[in-house]
């Protein structure tokens, strides 16, 4: 199998207290990784380090071996869900979605926008706005506009902190099934152990 | 039975309440009945002149040339269009530059640019004619000399209507700034780092995102500007520009006829009603819900060295050109009249202008506080639709106001002459209601605002414990509210400071103000020197209020 995400020594502090200090991972093509830890241990500033928003004070970032430590965010081509979803609120699910294909001619755009739809179940939904969806309807909008350009890795933050309890375990298998379906490796954030055994291939408990 | 009698004694527990606000809507409201009314009366003499285009029989097409009437029309809505294209580049631009960036003296900057709203528009454009003065003279030299007589008159045309687009936007565009750089900075990061990671830059992302999100707040700042554009006299007719309102002026004035005067009022209503309705539009339907989850602010992106200094310049331009520019020649003026000035006429100027707006102060205070607390206590639909008709006057202009009060005195002659005489003359009781119709909004926004964060169970404790609603105001609710009052009082006694077409029309004639000291001085004496010390005071005055209120803010939020 090949190496995805490697990110090795990765330190970083915030406010003169480090959050992450050495630490490294390796993701393997379509492997699904959980990281597991309370608030406060770095989780998700490695999450951000890797899409881009944040830049280490050591360490290297590589993606199917090239370095991309300093690329700006917007040229990394890696798919973040936020804890809170952060849909466009003033956009159709459609359009939430099509706002990462700006680099395709029109045609492989609609194309592609069905494909996702259709893998996330969302087609009836298309034309309606973040606030009339439920809150997994949500989330797997935001799931599908991140997978949308084909990113090389989804990077999801929480996912499920924001849902309700009870659906839970039926949206965890379904993100699991969307994630294997489309055969994006991804890296979960979460404190919750549910979500690591019923998501993740594999766990990586960070303290 | 004994339900109803409860009824019945609740309902008159409410009956002041309901009655203060009722009165408080019907005194904001009946302007506008009024104008309406007035309409419907005959035309006078010189309505005709006004209305008529004019013949010209030199003129190569045979068409006639406009009105006056026209005229005040197309200057209107010249004024309106540019000042809406210049204060949107401005106000947006400097709020995306601070609000997209974080940078060594950002907060610095943020204040300079809201600065330019101490200075009242009238010693704006002053200081920018006086500025200007001898670059326009040669440049008009060089267009007769170089083209004709005729395109010198043209130039001469483009030259002020263009000074008054600038000189109108430079004191507006804060309006814009703040309510762009707010809605900027309540927007959470999430949605700008989303856009980023899906591979948008900062321009697209400004361009998709921040601006459509922030769309309500922009719109709403520009509907300010706007009202204040139509609500303009000094600057106009110092720069000799024909609008509505001076329109106004002139038809009472020149021509001595209220009617005439109201009439164009009511033209200018309808126009107001359009900015509002659009307003109304453009704000959209939807509205955006902020995050559920208490998602971080956006504090702004680390720039580089060259972007830094690129934002420095056009900020510190901005500044400058809007205020530093202004300010110096005011100071510079002022100084040239000081030395052979006696000042003790200043200092009464200064204790008469701020007496006046003291009381109209406590007057709209008490309105302010009457209005919110009823909403508070009778939350009924018509309770508060009266009071949106009672915040009605910030868009009537006060040139309207004035004719229209001028109007009820002469009818109050006829009818009582005694009162007529008390309200207009003995007293400025008519300028005070006048100044309340027209300030209450100013007074009423951060009053409201602060009742809302005081949770109701508080007057439920305060009942419970047998205490009337009265009780209840003076010892829970206004206590609570010291931080709101201040800010309302303090913004409300800068705006009745430099507050001028009204207090022109009203003012006793004995008695001048700062604001309408400065512009005599300025329009109809030309002395500019001697006017720019009563300016000089006004604008010291307004950046203490700012500052106040910016203290205010930051313990807020601290």
């Amino acid at each position: 199998m090949d190496t995805t995400l490697t990110a090795s020594n990765i330190s970083k502090s915030l406010g003169g207290k480090t959050v992450l200090d050495h630490f490294s991972l390796t993701l393997e093509e379509s492997e699904i990784i959980a990281l597991l830890g309370n608030s406060g241990c770095g989780k998700t500033t490695f999450l951000r380090i890797v899409a881009g928003l944040e830049t280490p004070d050591n360490g290297t970032i590589q993606i199917s071996g090239n370095d991309i430590t300093l690329q700006a965010a917007e040229k990394r081509n890696i798919g973040l869900v936020f804890q809170d979803f952060a849909l466009f609120p003033h956009m159709s699910v459609k359009k939430n979605i099509v706002y990462g294909l700006h680099g395709l001619a029109r045609s492989e755009r609609k194309a592609r926008v069905d494909e996702v739809l259709q893998l996330t179940g969302l087609e009836e939904v298309a034309e309606q706005y973040p606030h009339q969806l439920s809150g997994g309807q949500q989330q797997r909008v935001a799931l599908a506009r991140a997978l949308a350009p084909k990113p090389s890795l989804v990077l999801l933050d929480e996912p499920f902190s924001n849902l309700d309890a009870s659906r839970r375990d039926h949206l965890r298998k379904r993100v699991r099934e969307i994630l294997k379906e489309s055969h994006t490796p991804a890296i979960i954030v979460t404190h919750d152990q549910a979500d690591a055994d019923l998501v993740a291939d594999r766990v990586i408990t960070m303290s | 039975m004994r339900h109803f009698t409860h009824k019945t004694f609740n309902k008159l527990r409410s009956l002041p309440w309901v009655l203060s606000v009722l009165v408080i809507a019907i005194l904001a409201a009946s302007p506008l009945f009024f104008i309406y009314k007035e309409v419907q009366q005959p035309t006078q003499e010189m309505w005709g002149f006004l209305a008529e285009e004019i013949e010209n029989p030199d003129s190569p097409t045979g068409e006639n040339d406009p009105s006056p009437l026209q005229n005040y029309v197309t200057g209107s809505l010249l004024m309106l269009a540019g000042v809406t294209v210049l204060t949107l580049i401005i106000g947006v631009g400097c709020a995306w530059l601070v609000s997209a960036f974080r940078f060594r003296g950002r907060a610095l900057l943020s204040v300079l640019l809201c600065l330019p709203m101490a200075i009242p528009t009238y010693v704006m454009a002053v200081m920018y004619n006086e500025l200007l003065m001898t670059s326009k003279y040669s440049l008009f030299i060089w267009v007769r000399e170089n083209y004709s007589p005729a395109a010198a008159a043209d130039f001469s045309i483009y030259w002020k209507f263009t000074l008054a687009i600038l000189v109108l936007s430079f004191s507006f565009y804060p309006y814009v700034f703040i309510a762009a750089r707010m809605a900027f900075k309540s927007q959470s990061a999430a949605y700008l780092e989303s856009s980023r990671v899906l591979g948008h830059g900062l321009g697209s992302t400004f361009l998709k995102i921040s601006l459509p999100l922030a769309r309500p707040g922009i719109i709403a700042g520009l509907t300010l500007t706007l009202l204040e554009t139509m609500n303009e006299f000094g600057a106009m007719k110092i720069l000799g520009i024909e609008t509505l309102t001076t329109g106004i002026f002139s038809a009472w004035l020149d021509f001595d006829e209220l009617n005439s005067a109201v009439r164009i009022s009511a033209i200018m209503m309808v126009l107001i009603f359009i900015i509002l309705l659009f307003e109304r539009l453009l704000r959209g339907r939807r509205k955006y819900h902020t995050h559920r989850s208490s998602a971080s602010d956006f504090h702004g992106l680390a720039p580089r060295k060259l972007t830094t200094a690129f934002i420095w310049t056009v900020c510190l331009g901005v500044s400058f050109v809007t205020f530093i520019l202004p300010v110096a020649k005011l100071v510079q003026q002022a100084a040239l009249a000081l030395p052979d000035r006696d000042l003790q006429p200043y200092l009464d100027l200064v204790l008469s202008s701020s007496w006046l707006a003291v009381r109209a102060c406590f007057v709209i205070i008490i309105a302010a506080i009457l209005l919110a607390y009823t909403v508070r206590i009778i939350p009924k639909w018509w309770i508060h639709l009266s009071a949106k008709i009672s915040l009605l006057g910030y868009a009537i202009p006060g040139a309207i106001l004035g004719v229209v009060l001028l109007s009820v005195k002469g009818s109050l002659h006829h009818s009582a002459d005694d009162l007529a005489q008390w309200i207009f003359h003995s007293t400025v009781t008519g300028l005070i209601i006048a100044y309340a119709i027209r300030f209450l909004a100013v007074g009423y926004n951060p009053i409201e605002a602060g009742f809302k964060k005081i949770n109701p169970h508080l007057d439920e404790a305060s009942g419970s414990l047998g205490k009337s609603r009265l009780t209840t105001l003076f010892r829970i609710h206004l206590p609570l509210l010291r931080h709101s009052f201040l800010a309302a009082i303090v913004v409300l006694f800068v705006d009745v400071m430099k507050e001028l077409p009204l207090t022109l029309i009203l003012g006793p004639s004995n008695n001048d103000t700062l604001a309408t000291k400065t512009y005599g001085l300025f329009a109809a004496e030309e002395r500019i020197p001697e006017g720019s010390i009563p300016a000089l005071i006004l604008v010291v005055t307004s950046l203490l209020g700012l500052l106040i209120i910016s203290t205010l803010l930051n313990k807020k939020r601290s």
